[in-house]
């Protein structure tokens, strides 16, 4: 339980049984009457937001979370398997749970696994990831014009949109949240 | 480069050059109270970068956090420096306004014996007494005392009233018009915020006066759909479509007020909500003509609480009913009970000519002019800073 008084912003609290973390809190007392903290919070499974208001002197659930660093291992039917960093226990996630970031997965990568209420309810990867091409049509030289861009195969199936000048066996940095191209980088 | 900001040095004006521990620049542009060898602030603009300066020659090139809390540029380009400056040309214009009227300005103690017995209030105790939540009871002695119609701007404190709008530490410019009617200050506060746009340049000046003048019922109406304002607390909630939970009449109605009216109030121009409940008078007379309500405003512009005015009660036994009722409420709440200043009531007592006075929140009338979206931007510390 929390008071209206410790809502501030990253705290993760429980609304309607689902966990959430506020995005924003701002204090509100019109009119020398009672005092209210308006807050933005963010569904920590769905990621959607929500404006919630609430009365100074109310009490507040905290949301039984925690971050725990994993890494992956291999997929298996459903699932995902992941490795506890620590304790070195292996948890099984389904697939579901990581939608379109399940391209991104290569051996031994770091992520943070949310647990909620002992259950792993969400993944969440480094913002950038190194992956190899293992398949685009080859480059051309000198050719760094803006804009122009081609179709690039990486070593994880996924797909993305590379400048002209990238070649076949090269090794990229994309960032994880756009599924963008970054940079190449030496391996 | 990374940073957008940087101390460099102008090394030579034509063509411009500026050259700092990363290199040389060319410049599109420099102060012009710059000369060679002067130190400035180098500020990139897409491609183009601006010296601005010079910094003070005692100034270290690479300056510390006190140079950078003041000049780091907001998202407008502006420092908190310029800020401060421009709160310098408000208050000035505020002086010259209530000066030119014939108020006298006066200055009350901020540590006093009582800070009132509002319910919602939280005091900072000091010195055996109070930080002042409001310079009112001072005031209205004054006025008791003859004073005639008197300003003053001043700090006030209320403790743990904290975020992008409030400071537990504010400035309160409060006055008090001997013989106006509340209708009299609202023309009165218009006619201010008009003098000051006329004669300053402002970033973001708010809509021309007249504003409209709403009566609570009416906003609850427009708003939230309350058509009967005196309805239990379930209802009120009801009635605004929200969630009923256990609350009392007085947090049924805030809540609406929060969730309904407040993102709404002052949206595209600023408005005087009139006519409070006769429960919420605090030191307002009950209106002559129809009790249910009180002579009590609140003027809101752009969803900021900006002033609350009040045409005066000056029935002390009234005035020490009402005291004693917010004591009880306090008690029963658990909230520490601060002592009624004695003297105040004497002075209802004594006689106080007619009159009607109002509070206006000067950090935010600033924030307002401004354009800042935190308090912090227009005061030299903010509380977190000390």
């Amino acid at each position: 339980m929390a008071s209206t008084s410790d809502l501030r912003k990253n705290l993760k609290i429980l609304v309607d049984n689902e966990p959430y973390v506020i995005v924003e809190a701002q204090f509100v007392k019109p009119g020398k009457g009672t005092a209210f903290t308006k807050c933005k919070i963010k569904n920590l499974i769905t990621g959607s937001v929500l404006e919630r208001t609430w009365r100074s002197g109310e009490s507040v659930d905290l949301a039984d979370t925690e971050n725990r660093r994993m890494e992956y291992l291999y997929a298996e039917g459903d699932h995902f398997v992941f490795m506890d960093q620590e304790t070195y226990d292996q948890v099984h996630i389904e697939k579901e749970i990581l939608g379109d970031d399940a391209q991104w997965l290569i051996d031994n990568l770091p992520v943070e696994v949310l647990f909620f209420n002992g259950r792993p309810v969400g993944v969440e990867l480094p913002t950038f990831v190194e992956l190899q091409i293992t398949h685009c049509e080859p480059g051309v030289r000198g050719d760094t014009a803006t804009g122009a861009s081609k179709p690039a195969t990486l070593s994880t199936g996924a797909v993305v949109q590379v400048p002209l000048f990238v070649n076949e066996g090269e090794w990229l940095k994309i960032d994880t949240r756009t599924g963008e191209y970054v940079e190449r980088v030496k391996k | 480069m990374k940073e957008k900001f940087r101390p460099a040095r102008l090394v030579r004006t034509s063509p411009a050059l500026a050259q700092d521990a990363a290199g040389t620049v060319q410049l599109a542009g420099f102060s012009t109270a710059m000369r060679e060898g002067d130190w400035g602030m180098l500020r990139r603009e897409g491609e183009a970068w601006f010296l601005e300066g010079p910094i003070q020659a005692t100034c270290r090139p690479f300056p510390g956090a006190e140079w950078s809390r003041l000049h780091r540029p907001d998202r407008l380009g502006r420092t908190r420096l310029d800020a401060l400056r421009f709160r310098h040309r408000i208050v000035r214009r505020v002086r010259e306004f209530f000066d030119a009227r014939g108020y006298l300005e006066v200055e009350t103690p901020l540590q006093v014996p009582s800070p009132g017995v509002e319910t919602h209030l939280q005091a900072i105790p000091a010195g055996g007494g109070y930080l002042s939540p409001s310079p009112e009871f001072q005031m209205k002695r004054l006025l008791a005392g003859g004073t005639g119609s008197i300003y003053q701007i001043c700090r006030s404190f209320r403790g743990d009233e904290c975020g992008p709008r409030h400071n537990p530490e504010f400035t309160m410019l409060e006055w008090y018009a001997v013989g106006a009617s509340s209708e009299d200050l609202r023309r009165e506060m218009e006619d201010l915020v008009a003098y000051v746009q006329e004669r300053e340049e402002l970033p973001f000046p708010l809509p021309p006066p007249p504003w409209e003048r709403l009566p609570m019922a009416a906003a609850f109406a427009r708003w939230a759909g309350v058509e009967d304002l005196d309805a239990s607390a379930a209802d009120l909630l009801r009635q605004a479509g929200l969630a009923p939970r256990e609350m009392t009449w007085e947090e049924a109605f805030f809540t609406v007020f929060v969730e309904k009216l407040e993102p709404r109030l002052g949206e595209e121009k600023p408005v005087f909500l009139t006519e409070w409940p006769a429960s919420m008078a605090s030191l307002a007379r009950l209106m002559p003509e129809n009790p249910t309500v009180a002579d009590r405003f609140e003027l809101y512009a752009g969803r900021l609480e900006l002033a609350n005015g009040f045409g005066e009660l000056l029935d002390a036994d009234l005035q020490r009913a009402r005291s004693l009722a917010d004591l009880e409420t306090r008690q029963r709440l658990g909230l520490p009970a601060y002592p009624l200043d004695e003297r105040f009531l004497d002075a209802l007592a004594e006689g106080c000519p007619p009159v009607s006075g109002v509070a206006l929140g000067l950090d935010r009338l600033v924030m307002l002019w401004w354009g800042a979206d935190h308090i912090r931007q227009v005061l030299a510390f903010a509380q977190d800073e000390l």
